[in-house]
C-alpha cells in the first residue's frame, strides 16, 4: 500500500535507505551523522517517552528554538503520536510564545536551549496548561530547579524503558496514523495582525508531494542544509518532507553564527532561501569586490557581462552561439567557479526563492553567475509551494504554472485564487478566518496577478498593499522596494503613497556596508543612527534611490525618502519573525516621518 | 567546604615599598572569591604571588594543605593553578585552536620525540585534547572563529579565549584578573555568565579580580577588600558593601 502519512512514510525509509545517512549536524567541530535507522530510533524513544509523560493523540507539541536534530524528532514523535506539532520561531519574544502556547492550547513544549527555556519560565504562570517542557540543551541550566524541566536525554530514557517492554508499541502507532489528522500547525507570520494557525493534514503534505516530485527531480544522493527557521513551511518541506519523500540528507549548522562556513564545506545540492538572504549574499560579494586588488576586480567586471548575455540567451530559450559559449567558459573557470565556491554553491543544482518577490536584477546577477534561481510560489494555507517554474522554463519575474493537483484562477479583481487537495484544513480555533479563506473550495490568496500567455502565473503585489495614488494610478510597491532593496546599502525599503499626491519612501540601511562605505571614505560614525543622519550618508542613498527611479515610469518615482534613524526589529513589532514589514504598523509608527514628505 | 587555597600572613616587599602587608585570605573549595581595591592596592600582586611570578618575602601560600611558596610558576601550574592577564596575553598569530591547546600543554604527558614521530601514544593524546579544546570552544561559544588568528579577533572575543587557554589546563583554581574590563553591557553579561557556568558546571573554584562592582556583587560568592597591600574587610558582597572601611577606600573620606 502507497504511504499515506507523513509517518508510513518514514517507516519505509527506515527500510529503504537504513543505513545511509539522513541527518548531519557539527559538532565539537566535527560533521555527526545520523543514519535513516538511527533518526527512527531516536523518534521512536521520543514519541514512547512523551507518551509516558502523558502526550495522547490530538494534543500539541510545541516546538521552540534553532534548527537541529531534536527539532525533527519532536516534530515526527508528535505526529507519531497523532498529535499534533506547532512550530515557535526562536526569535520569537516570550509573549509571543505565550500567544501561541495560549492559542493552540499546547500542554508539552520543547525548547532549544537556556535562552528559550527562559522565555518560557517567564510566561508559564499565564500558561496553567503547560505541563511539561523538554530541554534539548542543557548547558547553563544547572541552576534550574522548575519541576516542568525534563531533558530530552531524559524523555529518550523514559521511552527506551516502554520501548523494551512494548517493542511492537511504536510500530503500530504509525500504522495507526491517519491521512485526515492534522499534521502540523504553522502559524503565519502575521504582517497584517495576530498570528493566525493554519491546519495541515498529512493528505496536503502528500498531495504537495505527488505534485511537486513531478516537478522538481529530488534523488536519495541530494543534501541540503537547513537554514530558516523549521517552524515556517518551506524550510519544512525541504527539511522534513522532502527528505521523508526521496531520502535526501539533511544538514544542520553549527551554530546560526558559522552558518556560511557550514554552508562551504557541505555544499549542498539543493538550496532554498528567501530573497532577504540572496540580497545579502549579493552585497556581500559586491563589497568584497570593492575591496579586492585591482586584478581580481577586473576579472569580475569584464567576465560578469558575458554570464549576463549567456543566461539571456537561455532565458529566452535561443541557443548561444559558439563564441560566446568558449567566452562563458573562460568566464566560468576564472570567476563564477569560484564565486559559486566561495558561496557554498558550487554542487547545488536545484535553486528556489520564496516568500517574497525577488527583484528582476537579483535574478539576473544569479542567473549570470550561474545559479538559476526558480521563484516559486506558495504560502502556508496550501501546504507550501503552489506554483514554480518547471526546467527550461524560467522566467525573470514569474513564478511558473501550478503543480499538478493545483487549479489555479484569477477572479475579476485579479486576485490569485487557488484549489486542490493541498488547500489546508483551515484556521486552528478560528473559524470565521477560514471561512474568510476558503470560499467554494477556493483559497483566496490576498495575491494581485496575471496569468501569461505561457500559462505562467505572474505575482503583481499582496492585494492589500497595492498603492492607489492621488491621481487614480495603481501601484505595486513591492516592485519599487525590490528594486531599492537591490542596493547593497539599501536593507529594506518601505514605499509610501496610498491615497497621496506622490511616493515617498523609509528607507533603512544596511548597516555593515554603508560603515565599510563610510571608512573608505573617512566618515566618522559611532553607530546606526550616526550614519542614518549624516547628510553625506543621504547624498549616496539619493543615488541609489534615483538610479532606481531610473526603471520606472514618472507616477511610480519616489520623489522623497526618509532614512529611517533606527533599525527595524523584530521586538519592536516592525517586522515578522521572517524579516517582512508591518506596513500597518510602520505607517502608524512613523507617521511624523511620513507626514514630513508630504508636507 | 575546606579550604582549597589559604594565604597566610603574606608580604610582598619591592625596595621599600610594600605591596602586600601581612594579608591573610582563605578561598574555599567551589566558591567564586572576589578581590576588589582601588588601584595599586596590591591585587595584580597577590596574583603574581599565588602563581609564582613573584617570592613573597614573608608568609605562606598554601594549596590544598601543601605549602607551595616559592614553586616555580611551571610547578604552580601543574598543580591546578590557572589564570588570566589584566592586559589579554595571547599568542596573537596563532589561532584560537592552536592557542587553547598551548592550554593543554602543561598536561600532556608524551615528550619532544614521540611528537614528531606522531604514532601511538603521542597521537591518541594529541586527539584527546583536541576534543577537550572543541569542548572549551563550544562551552564559549566561539565556534564563529576557531580558526581565525587571535590578533584579528575583537577585544571581548579575544578575553573569552583567553579564559578557554587557562580553562584548558583542567585547573583546580583559575585566577581572573579583570576579565570584564573594557567591555560594553552585553560583552559584561555574557562572561559573567560564562564565569558563573565555569564555577558551577565545571566545579572550578575562582578567585577574581574586579572592578564592575555589579559583577561583583552579583556574582561572587565571598569577597575580600584591599587597600595599600592590606586586608581592609572580606564577607559577603551584601556585608562588604555597608562596611565603612570599604566605602572610606573607595570614596575617600
Amino acid at each position: 500500500m502507497e504511504p499515506d502519512t507523513l509517518l508510513k512514510l518514514f517507516a519505509r525509509n527506515r527500510d529503504l535507505f537504513s543505513n545511509r545517512v539522513a541527518l548531519r549536524e557539527k559538532d565539537l567541530g566535527i560533521w555527526q551523522r545520523t543514519t535513516w535507522r538511527e533518526y527512527w530510533e531516536h523518534v521512536c524513544r521520543f514519541t514512547l517517552g512523551l507518551r509516558q509523560l502523558g502526550f495522547r493523540k490530538g494534543d500539541k507539541l510545541s516546538i521552540l528554538g534553532d534548527n537541529c536534530r531534536e527539532w525533527l524528532y519532536a516534530d515526527l514523535a508528535a505526529q507519531a503520536s497523532s498529535g499534533i506539532s506547532v512550530g515557535i520561531y526562536p526569535t520569537d519574544v516570550a509573549s509571543q510564545v505565550q500567544y501561541i502556547l495560549e492559542n493552540c492550547g499546547s500542554r508539552f513544549i520543547v525548547a532549544k536551549d537556556q535562552e528559550q527555556v527562559d522565555k518560557v519560565l517567564e510566561i508559564k504562570d499565564q500558561v496553567p496548561l503547560l505541563q511539561k517542557i523538554v530541554v534539548v540543551d542543557m548547558k547553563g541550566l544547572h541552576r534550574y530547579r522548575d519541576p516542568l524541566l525534563i531533558s530530552f536525554a531524559e524523555v529518550e530514557a523514559l521511552g527506551k524503558e516502554l520501548h523494551d517492554q512494548q517493542p511492537g508499541l511504536f510500530e503500530e502507532m504509525v500504522q495507526s496514523t491517519n491521512p485526515d489528522d492534522v499534521a502540523i500547525i504553522v502559524y503565519t507570520s502575521g504582517t497584517t495582525g495576530k498570528p493566525k494557525g493554519a491546519m495541515i493534514t498529512h493528505r496536503n503534505v502528500l498531495a504537495m508531494i505527488r505534485g511537486l516530485s513531478q516537478v522538481l527531480d529530488f534523488k536519495a544522493s541530494d543534501s541540503f542544509v537547513s537554514a530558516l527557521p523549521l517552524c515556517h513551511i518551506a524550510e519544512r518541506m525541504f527539511s522534513l518532507i522532502f527528505p521523508l519523500w526521496a531520502g535526501c540528507t539533511v544538514n544542520f549548522a553549527e551554530s546560526v553564527a558559522t552558518l556560511q562556513d557550514d554552508l562551504q564545506e557541505i555544499s549542498p545540492t539543493a538550496f532554498l532561501n528567501v530573497p532577504r538572504i540572496w540580497e545579502k549574499m549579493h552585497s556581500n560579494v559586491m563589497i568584497r569586490m570593492q575591496d579586492a586588488v585591482f586584478f581580481k576586480r577586473w576579472i569580475f567586471n569584464a567576465m560578469l557581462p558575458v554570464g549576463r548575455k549567456v543566461s539571456e540567451l537561455r532565458l529566452a530559450g535561443r541557443s548561444v552561439p559558439i563564441h560566446w559559449r568558449i567566452l562563458h567558459a573562460l568566464a566560468y573557470l576564472l570567476l563564477f567557479r569560484p564565486l559559486r565556491n566561495h558561496l557554498g554553491l558550487l554542487e547545488a543544482r536545484i535553486f528556489v526563492s520564496g516568500a517574497a518577490p525577488l527583484s528582476p536584477d537579483l535574478m539576473r546577477f544569479y542567473h549570470a553567475i550561474g545559479i538559476p534561481i526558480r521563484e516559486c510560489y506558495g504560502m502556508t494555507e496550501i501546504s507550501g509551494i503552489s506554483c514554480i517554474p518547471r526546467d527550461g522554463e524560467i522566467k525573470i519575474g514569474g513564478v511558473g504554472k501550478p503543480v499538478p493537483g493545483v487549479e489555479i484562477k484569477i477572479a475579476e479583481d485579479g486576485e490569485i485564487l487557488q484549489r486542490g487537495e493541498l488547500v489546508f484544513a483551515g484556521y486552528y480555533g478560528n473559524p470565521d478566518a477560514t471561512k474568510e479563506a476558503v470560499r467554494d473550495g477556493w483559497l483566496h490568496t490576498g495575491d494581485v496577478g496575471e496569468i501569461d500567455a505561457q500559462g505562467d502565473l505572474r505575482i503583481t503585489d499582496r492585494k492589500k498593499d497595492i498603492i492607489i495614488t492621488a491621481g487614480g494610478k495603481n501601484i505595486s510597491p513591492s516592485e519599487i522596494e525590490n528594486s531599492l532593496k537591490f542596493s547593497p546599502y539599501v536593507k529594506e525599503a518601505v514605499v509610501i503613497g496610498d491615497r497621496r499626491k506622490y511616493l515617498t519612501c523609509l528607507i533603512q540601511l544596511e548597516f555593515e556596508t554603508v560603515a565599510h562605505w563610510a571608512q573608505n571614505n573617512r566618515i566618522p560614525y559611532t553607530n546606526y543612527k550616526s550614519l542614518a543622519t549624516h547628510p553625506e550618508v543621504r547624498k549616496l542613498i539619493q543615488g541609489e534611490v534615483d538610479k532606481s527611479n531610473e526603471n520606472f515610469a514618472r507616477v511610480e518615482t519616489i520623489k522623497k525618502f526618509t532614512i529611517l534613524d533606527k533599525e527595524l526589529d523584530q521586538d519592536d513589532e516592525e517586522i515578522t519573525a521572517t524579516m517582512k514589514v508591518k506596513r500597518a504598523m510602520i505607517e502608524k509608527k512613523f507617521r511624523h516621518l511620513i507626514d514630513a514628505m508630504y508636507n | 567546604m575546606t579550604e582549597l587555597l589559604e594565604i597566610r600572613n603574606v608580604s610582598l616587599h619591592f625596595g621599600g615599598i610594600l605591596a602586600l602587608n601581612h594579608l591573610d585570605m582563605k578561598v574555599r573549595q567551589g566558591e567564586l572569591h572576589a578581590v576588589i581595591g582601588p588601584n595599586g592596592a596590591g591585587k595584580t600582586s597577590l596574583f603574581n604571588c599565588i602563581s609564582g611570578v613573584y617570592r613573597p618575602s614573608d608568609g605562606e601560600i598554601l594549596l590544598d594543605g601543601k605549602n607551595v611558596t616559592g614553586w616555580k610558576p611551571h610547578e604552580i601550574a601543574h598543580a591546578g593553578v590557572a589564570r588570566t592577564f589584566q592586559n589579554i596575553e595571547l599568542f596573537s598569530h596563532m589561532n584560537v585552536i592552536d592557542n587553547l591547546l598551548l592550554g593543554c600543554h602543561a598536561q600532556m604527558r608524551t615528550g619532544p620525540l614521540s611528537g614528531a614521530i606522531f604514532f601511538g601514544r603521542a597521537l591518541a593524546e594529541e586527539v584527546q585534547y583536541r576534543l577537550h579544546v572543541e569542548k572549551i570552544i563550544d562551552f564559549l561559544e566561539i565556534e564563529k572563529v576557531r580558526k581565525k588568528p587571535v590578533g584579528t579577533l575583537p577585544y571581548g572575543v579575544q578575553k573569552r579565549v583567553e579564559i578557554g587557554r587557562a580553562l584548558a589546563m583542567k585547573p583546580r583554581i583559575l585566577l581572573l584578573d579583570e576579565p570584564v574590563a573594557g567591555m560594553n553591557v552585553e560583552e559584561t553579561e555574557d562572561i559573567a555568565r560564562f564565569v558563573l557556568d565555569v564555577k558551577e558546571e565545571m566545579g572550578v573554584t575562582i578567585v577574581m579580580i574586579e572592578h564592575d562592582m555589579g559583577v561583583v556583587m552579583d556574582i561572587a560568592d565571598t569577597v575580600t577588600v584591599l587597600d595599600f597591600g592590606s586586608k581592609i574587610a572580606a564577607g559577603t558582597p551584601d556585608e562588604v558593601q555597608c562596611d565603612p572601611r570599604v566605602i572610606a577606600a573607595y570614596l575617600g573620606e
